[in-house]
């Protein structure tokens, strides 16, 4: 298997051979961070499309200073926010302060959890508090970087993180009744 | 902090751990369809160039050089090629563009609702003018005649036939008939027309046919060309069109007794050709050449439906009335829409959710920003001025005119050429949105063209025979600018530039003395245009450009002995032009462009005083090519 620098020098001599296989290596995970954001499946493989191409034309940007699947993530990342920004989804979101203080603390259950149903879970958050539990819960942003990011106040990133652990937790208490019913 | 993370910032706090373990080694196997979408747009981006041959791997610099050249190569590979269309001579031009279909007339000598009857040698003649339609295709397409093969040499047999020769309806004349239309009765009689029967006075090759027609004492000779058509034989109530241009026609349509049709060619040498049609299920017609050296063997002819013959299918009253006369008409072709399409393949969007509209206020301070330009470039064009004599100066004109006419002939007295002209411009564009923008610059452009003059009678006998200078149209200009060279000329009354009767005058003209005289104008031109831009390419532009063209005469030099200029009193100081047309733009990088434009401009007012007996208005049609730098 090429080692990353191998692949990434390849793809800045623009050789085919070689953005195929770093694309072979990385689609797969890409894919799956497209799919946190977007819930629709063919709107996120057309936002995978978008980041490799994002990928293979900035990679001269790209200097090792980070793991290369960590600037991967964020290409993707960036180019589905882009996407979003298109719908504008953000527009009404509650801008409440005092929500942000209530933020609950971390679900410990999550683990034993499998992918396919966390990501159902989040898919099924609004738009607005998808993007923001994403950022911040996922992908480690801070409140200030979303409000940047996309181009809300702080306290709406905040709002809209709590709700989304509200409705997250709410789901995931429900589902356990169910389980817990059913046993 | 390094560019990508301008692009793509790292985060700088510290996520969830329950959840990021939750989806940190996720995995989802995207579609094949997103590897294929990449490939294509990597193919599309830069690293291929402008021209997809063209391969780039040698470093940036020489990618540059090599998508200059190959824009500069495509540029000049367009207008040479553009050139070429325009001058070719067989190029259909508008003016000269006509549909010819062809429909079936009553005869008079028709015996009308007997199919099989004979009715013996009718020789009908088809009438071709530039202006009138002919509407053949009906006759096949009500009585199911599709398709006829016509044949050369056949015109002997017996039965049903049509000939298309030279001939008046009614008039034939034994003798004079076209040979191997032995039809009795079938006559050429004008075939003693110059240019009817002057052997190779036809050219015709290819899909090509020549034709003759005689229609009174007036003799035409042209060729029809077959226009595409999709349809061809299948839908039969649509009728086919050719492109008749004419030289000198004449067309003779013979009709006798139930026989296969026979369509008669008058052939260029003189040697006989006929074409036999036969029924077929659609109304495309196969002609196998009887025109000898003139036109080709198994050559196609759609649209052209004659009398069916009587042993192949019956055959309607109100078509044995009509296929005993057939007759031309000629309608002018409505000219194509150019048809454009958007640049490369977008991506079809499959989905747009129902989220709440608004924008954003970080998305719009990151709109782009557009940037005024400068450009500077040059064009190459046609460049016609459309010379001819002001009507409204008719008492001394068509004194001159007659004039001209009792000498023999009706060719105008002044015909302008299609010239060429080169254009050197420097441009500033200025935004005005995201799509619109204002442009206007300086240019100057130097045009030349010829015209045909008649000469002075004059100057038949004199020395002076074989000088440029000698005619009508230099006269008038150099006279009318007060030209010393001129003064041998006929005189004129003084403040009364155009009082010119030539026919009055001993200089008078003669087309038999055509002379050729150049045209060199020379303009400056500040173009105010308002442009429209989509990117369907981050990189390309293609923009639709409007707008007003103000030429600043300085000077035009005639027969390189006069040179009129701006305050002579000939020609206007100012004159406007309407423009319009298509540019499209490579951008490479953010500071340079480079930019491809087909222009139309045509003058609004003539170049010309009001009160000059010549008139011009300009049209120029040409492409352009500029190098931008934007800031």
């Amino acid at each position: 298997m090429l080692d990353e620098r191998t692949l990434v020098d390849g793809c800045r001599q623009q050789d085919r051979l070689s953005q195929r296989l770093l694309y072979e290596r990385f689609a797969g995970k890409l894919f799956a961070v497209c799919k946190r954001y977007i819930k629709d499946p063919d709107e996120a493989a057309d936002v995978l499309q978008d980041s490799f191409v994002k990928v293979f034309r900035h990679i001269d940007q790209f200097r090792f200073e980070c793991p290369l699947e960590a600037w991967l993530k964020r290409v993707a990342i960036n180019t589905a926010l882009k996407h979003l920004r298109k719908n504008k989804p953000f527009e009404h979101m509650t801008d409440v302060d005092e929500l942000a203080n209530m933020l609950p603390q971390a679900d410990e259950s999550l683990p034993s959890l499998n992918y396919q149903y966390l990501l159902n879970l989040v898919q099924e958050l609004p738009t607005g508090c998808r993007t923001v539990f994403n950022l911040y819960a996922i992908e480690g942003y801070t409140h200030p970087e979303i409000a940047a990011l996309l181009g809300i106040s702080e306290g709406t990133s905040k709002s809209q993180f709590f709700r989304a652990r509200g409705l997250l937790q709410q789901k995931l208490t429900d589902d356990q009744s169910i389980r817990n019913e059913s046993f | 902090m390094n560019r990508s993370d301008d692009l793509f910032p790292q985060p700088g706090g510290t996520p969830d751990p329950y959840w990021q373990r939750a989806f940190d080694d996720a995995f989802d196997t995207p579609p094949p369809r997103v590897w294929e979408g990449v490939e294509r747009q990597l193919d599309l981006d830069e690293s291929d160039g402008i021209l997809p041959l063209w391969q780039h791997r040698e470093g940036r610099q020489s990618m540059l050089f090599g998508r200059w050249a190959a824009g500069i190569a495509a540029s000049l590979l367009l207008t040479a090629l553009g050139w070429w269309a325009w001058h070719r001579e067989d190029a259909i031009r508008p003016d000269a563009r006509l549909a010819v279909t062809t429909a079936p007339v009553h005869s008079a000598t028709a015996e009308s609702g007997t199919l099989l009857a004979p009715v013996g040698p009718v020789v009908a003649s088809a009438e071709a003018t530039q202006t009138r339609p002919l509407h053949l295709p009906q006759l096949a397409s009500t009585h199911n005649i599709a398709r006829r093969q016509v044949r050369s040499g056949e015109a002997q047999a017996a039965g049903h036939e049509a000939a298309i020769g030279a001939s008046t309806p009614g008039a034939s004349t034994p003798g004079a008939s076209t040979p191997g239309a032995s039809t009795p009765g079938a006559s050429t009689p004008g075939a003693s027309t110059p240019g009817a029967s002057t052997p190779g006075a036809l050219p015709a090759t290819g899909d090509r046919l020549a034709v003759a027609e005689k229609a009174g004492n007036q003799a035409r000779t042209g060729s029809v060309n077959e226009l595409p058509d999709r349809q061809s034989g299948e839908n039969n109530d649509t009728p086919h069109t050719i492109v008749f241009t004419e030289t000198t026609t004449t067309i003779q349509v013979q009709q006798a007794a139930p026989q296969p049709a026979t369509l008669v060619g008058v052939q260029p040498s003189g040697s006989h050709s006929s074409f036999r049609m036969q029924s077929f299920s659609t109304q495309s017609i196969t002609v196998q050449s009887g025109f000898g050296q003139g036109l080709s063997d198994n050559m196609r002819l759609r649209g052209v439906a004659l009398v069916p013959p009587a042993s192949e299918q019956p055959m309607a009253p109100a078509m044995d009335a009509s296929a005993d006369r057939l007759t031309l008409a000629v309608n002018p072709l409505a000219p194509k829409q150019l048809v454009i399409r958007p640049l490369g393949n977008d991506r079809i969007v499959w989905y747009r959710s129902n989220e709440a509209t608004a924008e954003p206020t970080a998305a719009t301070s990151k709109k782009r920003r557009e940037r005024p330009w400068v450009s500077a470039g040059m064009a190459a064009s046609s460049f016609n001025p459309a010379v001819a004599v002001r009507s409204a100066f008719s008492p001394a004109v068509n004194a001159s005119q007659n004039y001209l006419n009792d000498l023999g002939t009706s060719a105008p007295m002044l015909q302008s050429q299609l010239g060429r002209a080169v254009a050197f411009q420097a441009g500033l564009g200025i935004p005005l949105g995201e799509h619109w923008s204002v442009e206007t610059g300086l240019g100057y452009l130097n045009g030349q063209n010829q015209v045909q003059s008649p000469g002075r009678i004059s100057s038949l006998t004199s020395s002076a025979k074989s000088a440029a200078t000698n005619n009508l149209y230099v006269d008038l200009v150099g006279r009318l600018a007060s030209q010393p060279a001129y003064a041998t000329a006929a005189p004129i009354t003084s403040g009364v530039a155009y009082d010119y009767n030539l026919a009055n005058q001993a200089s008078s003209y003669a087309s038999s003395a055509q002379q050729s005289v150049g045209n060199s104008y020379q303009f400056v031109q500040v173009p105010v245009q308002v442009g429209y831009e989509l990117r369907p390419r981050r990189k390309f532009g293609l923009a639709l450009l409007t707008g007003m063209v103000s030429n600043w005469f300085v000077r035009n030099t005639v027969a390189e002995a006069v040179t009129i200029k701006a305050g002579d009193g000939v020609y206007r100081p100012v004159t406007l032009a309407g423009t319009a047309g298509m540019r499209l733009r490579y951008r490479p990088d953010h500071h340079w462009s480079a930019s491809v434009a087909g222009t139309f401009q045509q003058s609004l007012q003539s170049l010309t005083h009001t009160d000059v007996s010549l008139q011009a208005n300009i049209q120029q049609v040409g492409l352009s090519f500029s190098v931008d730098r934007h800031f």
